[in-house]
């Protein structure tokens, strides 16, 4: 029974709550919900005082208080912020001016300037709201008086003792209004100020932050070329062709690495793009492998990004298997092809990398191969704690199954 | 019988294992297949029972190689060595709580790696005052010795005798090989567990091997070595305990 209500009233609070909405303040939605919920309250009473003492005027108005505010609520409900502002402002003055036609000395217009106060404050976005509350006020206050003088259907009281209790009523409503008003106002604004202060020194830092990580990629990718670099100069005294060719193979895989930061640095999220970076090693080995031309097709799931543990492994499987295809998939005429495609299946990733050359001899060869290339491949494949098979299906064709960071994660 | 001592490497980077694994092999030593994640490491320890075993703080998986070392130390007792690319102090003071033997921060050479495995096997004998000379002690049941700057382990069952020739030892063996150590009978034989009895001046035989035991003479292993008048009530008191 308690729970009950305590869920009842949790929602009737968050009714006019966007949770990702900047515009109105939680607080200044919930103030009005409890509002309302006074009104209500009040009204309903009201009404059935008006029913016991069978004053028709009373019963009136307060069935048009309460239809009033279960519309507001309704449009406070499906966020109509604005609608319900000036739905409660019109009706209000409304109101106030018909109560003074009858019966001037109840002080209901109390309460409905109040209420009208609280709209205003919760839904005082540009300035000009407040002012057009404030004109309203006064010409329904000159209303009333108005009113009042020229009623004749006013219930019992003399003249002087109404007009005594109107000036009090809307001197209280007046008051009240433009205090709770002000400082309400001026603390939702200082909330607002606070938080949207440590909001912009929080981004600052992350940008600081977000900079200083690109700028340390920038720097491994350039201690990579670096390195590579010092590589080169010193292979160049190697007049011994094989082991040449050991070098030239440890420098392509440094420069597949350094690819990854450059990779890592032009993203903006630390995540590596794998299209976009398949696409610029291939050009990298174009260039290393010129008098092999190879043509290739890329079918990668759209906006695949790994993170760097995931991606350095991966990204020299990737650079081993392409490697691979073109030392090996060379064709006379030149009409090499190979495929490379990636996506998610439901627990783990597939990479297939295929080429249209004469393929290994058999599934044995590739089990047994001394190649440090392929054997780097299968140690990879265990890091991501993933398989590799080997097929010739009209030329070489692997495939690897993978896990990401997040899937590898979750093991022991 | 005898081998060189059995390492295993425990690091999710592959081609950082692969390296250690290579170098190690190249020194002679007996590298088991790495592994690169805790389960796949206690896997290796349950089957292969390495003597020693070289951790890198971060694994692949939800443990870590702090984990792991917390284990090894609670059921498996063998030494073992941390390797880390952080040398900051949250991560020191996390690694210190296991009480590593030895310490490796990468990047690192090898000279560094062999010097770490020396001195994680001495600082795990000496914790049980098990460091014989400064070539040899003892882990567990089994005898570490040096031979070519190598590490051969020889498991206390496998011993038959040790015979002293001038500053040397000559370990007999099962298989009927012979390792020569530096050291004396007397720092052997307090190292050594209660299977071992002196019963010469320069003999400690093995009593698991004893074979026959006569006036003046013991057989071991198909070998007749002599006893001597001292010695002769300490063995019979041993073998009648045995």
């Amino acid at each position: 029974m308690k729970e009950a209500f305590n869920r009842l009233s949790t929602s009737y609070l968050k009714i006019g709550v966007k949770s990702d909405d900047q515009s109105i303040s939680i607080d200044s939605a919930r103030a009005l919900n409890i509002f309302i919920l006074f009104m209500v309250i009040i009204s309903l009473s009201t009404l059935i005082l008006g029913l016991i003492l069978g004053l028709k005027p009373i019963i009136y108005t307060m069935m048009i208080a309460f239809a009033s505010l279960i519309i507001i609520l309704y449009l406070q409900y499906k966020y109509y912020y604005l609608l319900a502002y000036y739905f409660i402002t019109i009706i209000g003055c409304l109101v106030i001016l018909y109560i003074s036609y009858t019966i001037a000395y109840i002080g209901i217009h109390f309460y409905i300037i109040s209420g009208l106060a609280v709209a205003s404050v919760v839904y005082l976005k540009k300035r000009y709201h407040i002012q057009f509350f404030f004109i309203l006020a006064f010409l329904t206050f000159l209303g009333t008086i108005w009113l009042n003088k020229n009623a004749d259907n006013q219930i019992d009281l003399t003249p002087n003792t109404q007009f005594i209790w109107l000036a009090i009523n809307v001197f209280i409503s007046f008051a009240l209004v433009y205090f709770s008003g002000y400082f309400y106002t001026k603390s939702v604004l200082n909330q607002r100020k606070i938080s949207k202060s440590a909001r912009l020194e929080l981004e600052k830092q992350l940008l600081e932050n977000q900079l200083l990580l690109k700028e340390v990629n920038h720097r491994v990718k350039n201690n990579f070329q670096i390195v590579s670099s010092l590589v080169e100069i010193q292979s160049r005294e190697i007049d011994n062709e094989q082991a040449q060719q050991v070098i030239n193979e440890g420098q392509k895989r440094l420069k597949a690495m350094a690819l990854i930061h450059q990779e890592l640095y032009q993203n903006d999220d630390l995540r590596i793009n794998i299209e976009a970076f398949i696409n610029s090693l291939m050009e990298n080995i174009h260039i290393a492998y010129a008098s092999q031309p190879i043509s290739y097709t890329l079918n990668i799931t759209p906006n695949t990004t790994f993170d760097i543990d995931t991606s350095i492994p991966l990204g020299l499987i990737i650079n081993e298997l392409i490697t691979n295809s073109f030392k090996y998939a060379v064709r006379p005429e030149g009409s090499a092809t190979m495929n490379i495609s990636l996506y998610k299946s439901s627990d783990e990733y597939i990479l297939l990398i295929s080429d249209n050359g004469p393929g290994i001899e058999s599934r044995e060869d590739f089990i047994n191969s001394r190649s440090v290339g392929l054997k780097l491949v299968k140690r990879l494949v265990k890091q991501l704690q993933g398989s590799i098979s080997y097929e010739t299906i009209g030329g070489a064709s692997f495939q690897v199954n993978f896990k990401d960071s997040q899937m590898r994660g979750n093991i022991d | 019988m005898d081998h060189t001592i059995k390492i295993l490497i425990v690091e999710d980077e592959v081609i950082i294992a692969d390296n250690i694994c290579d170098t190690l092999t190249d020194y002679g030593y007996n590298v088991l297949e790495p592994a690169i994640s805790y389960t796949e490491a206690i896997e290796t320890i349950e089957r292969e029972k390495p003597d020693i075993a070289i951790l890198d703080v971060q694994l692949a998986g939800k443990k870590s190689g702090i984990d792991l070392a917390t284990e090894i130390n609670n059921k498996y007792k063998f030494p073992f060595i941390f390797l880390t690319s952080n040398s900051d102090k949250t991560t020191l003071d996390e690694a210190k709580k296991a009480e590593p033997f030895a310490f490796l921060v990468k990047p690192f050479v090898k000279e560094e790696l062999y010097a770490a495995i020396e001195l994680s096997l001495f600082n795990f004998a000496s914790l049980k005052e098990k460091v014989i000379n400064k070539e040899n002690l003892i882990v567990k049941d089994a005898l570490f010795i040096k031979q070519k700057n190598l590490f051969l382990r020889l498991n206390f069952a496998d011993i038959t005798y040790i015979k002293s020739d001038h500053v040397y030892l000559d370990i007999h063996t099962v298989n009927g090989k012979k390792h020569t150590v530096r050291g004396t009978i007397g720092e052997y034989l307090d190292k050594l567990d209660d299977t071992f009895v002196r019963i010469h001046r320069g003999h400690i035989i093995n009593t698991k091997h004893l074979e026959s035991i006569n006036y003046i003479t013991v057989q071991v292993n198909g070998e007749s070595l002599p006893v001597g008048k001292k010695h002769r009530d300490e063995l019979l008191e041993k073998v009648h305990l045995a």
